[in-house]
């Protein structure tokens, strides 16, 4: 499991950086500053709704594993102890807290791209 | 004439004192520079006798006086003070992230379950018909140079903040320099299963590799570069 998520890692970083490279090089090498509606028109055809929903789901799960990092290191009892002794039992409240506040921007997320980018209500 | 060094020991009994606090000492620092940052301890210690420390051969050799001096870790016996000190003032604190028990003496039980997880002896089931010890050629042998030195004093594994974070999950430095050892040991026929044992997020894994290990390892060895052969190794097996 810990070789498969090192890889899932490495391999999700490129596939963002690839992304983004294709935006940027399409930006510079194409009038979008000029031109709102061709920029519009490009990215709404089926193959790029394709690939940027792939790429929010890989950078999904790519940010998800650096959070999980994140709450394993400081939300946990030891961590909120050491900053504030006595008081460790906030240590689940907050991790809770964080995980849905990571949930919410997901939906949210989601909600954005489905609603007004794929389907274009 | 010998100047004046202003040494800082942290300083806690569990029995007596609510809080740890630092206290002050003013020890001889002669202007040679030759003296060990466990030798101003002692003078320390003489002029307060419960000033408390782990030491044992000190030379460098048992490992047992792991501390953080001026915030790096190293062997208070092979230390010199003039490598450490800064304008004149020296705060020598237990090793980081472990347990204190009193003043300077941590509670390695943590650091040694780890050590203990990576199973650091030789494992191998076939039976010895030859009559002599299992051979091995001098080029197999010299891959253990660098990796069976370790003296166990975890310097290295109080310095890395996923060991601070994880020390019950991330096996850290000196136990991972440890099953390297064995893994990289031609005589050991359990290879597969030790890289099996540490291929989860954590044992492994959670080195990101900031090289905090190998900048304060006292015996001059690598722990990241062994990490990276074990992670190497892991991503052979799949």
């Amino acid at each position: 499991m810990g070789t498969f998520l090192w890889i899932a890692q490495r391999v999700s970083a490129l596939i963002l950086l690839s992304y983004v490279l294709f935006i940027l090089i399409s930006y510079f090498t194409k009038p979008y500053q000029y031109d709102a509606s061709l920029w519009y028109f490009d990215i709404h055809t089926t193959v790029m709704k394709v690939f940027t929903s792939a790429f929010l789901v890989v950078m999904v799960g790519h940010a998800l594993q650096g959070l999980k990092a994140i709450e394993d290191d400081y939300f946990t009892e030891r961590t909120i102890g050491m900053f504030m002794p006595g008081m460790t039992y906030l240590a689940k409240v907050l991790k809770y807290t964080y995980r849905t506040f990571i949930g919410l921007v997901i939906l949210v997320l989601a909600y954005v791209v489905v609603f007004s980018y794929l389907m274009e209500l | 004439m010998p100047k004046k060094l202003q040494l800082s020991l942290y300083r806690f009994n569990p029995e007596k004192d609510e809080r740890p606090f630092m206290a002050d000492y003013e020890v001889e620092y002669p202007v040679t520079g030759n003296m060990m940052v466990i030798d101003a301890i002692r003078q320390a210690q003489e002029k307060d006798s419960t000033v408390t420390f782990r030491r044992s051969c000190a030379q460098g050799v048992c490992g047992s006086d792991g501390v953080n001096m001026n915030g790096k870790n190293g062997l208070a016996c092979i230390t010199p003070v003039a490598d450490v000190i800064t304008r004149g003032r020296l705060e020598v604190r237990p090793l980081p992230g472990l347990p204190v028990i009193k003043d300077l003496i941590v509670d390695m039980k943590p650091f040694y379950e780890q050590y203990e997880k990576v199973k650091p002896y030789l494992d191998n089931e076939d039976e010895v018909t030859t009559g002599h010890e299992r051979l091995q050629s001098p080029d197999d042998r010299d891959k253990l140079d660098g990796l069976y030195e370790c003296v166990l004093c975890a310097c290295c594994s109080t310095s890395c903040p996923s060991f601070w974070w994880n020390p019950d999950k991330f096996v850290g430095p000196a136990a991972l320099l440890q099953a390297y050892r064995f893994i990289a040991d031609t005589r050991d026929t359990q290879k597969k299963h030790r890289l099996k044992k540490l291929n989860d997020a954590f044992s492994v894994y959670r080195c990101h590799g900031i090289m905090n290990c190998t900048s304060v390892c006292p015996k001059g060895l690598n722990p990241s570069k062994a990490i990276n052969e074990i992670k190497k190794e892991l991503r052979k097996i799949g």
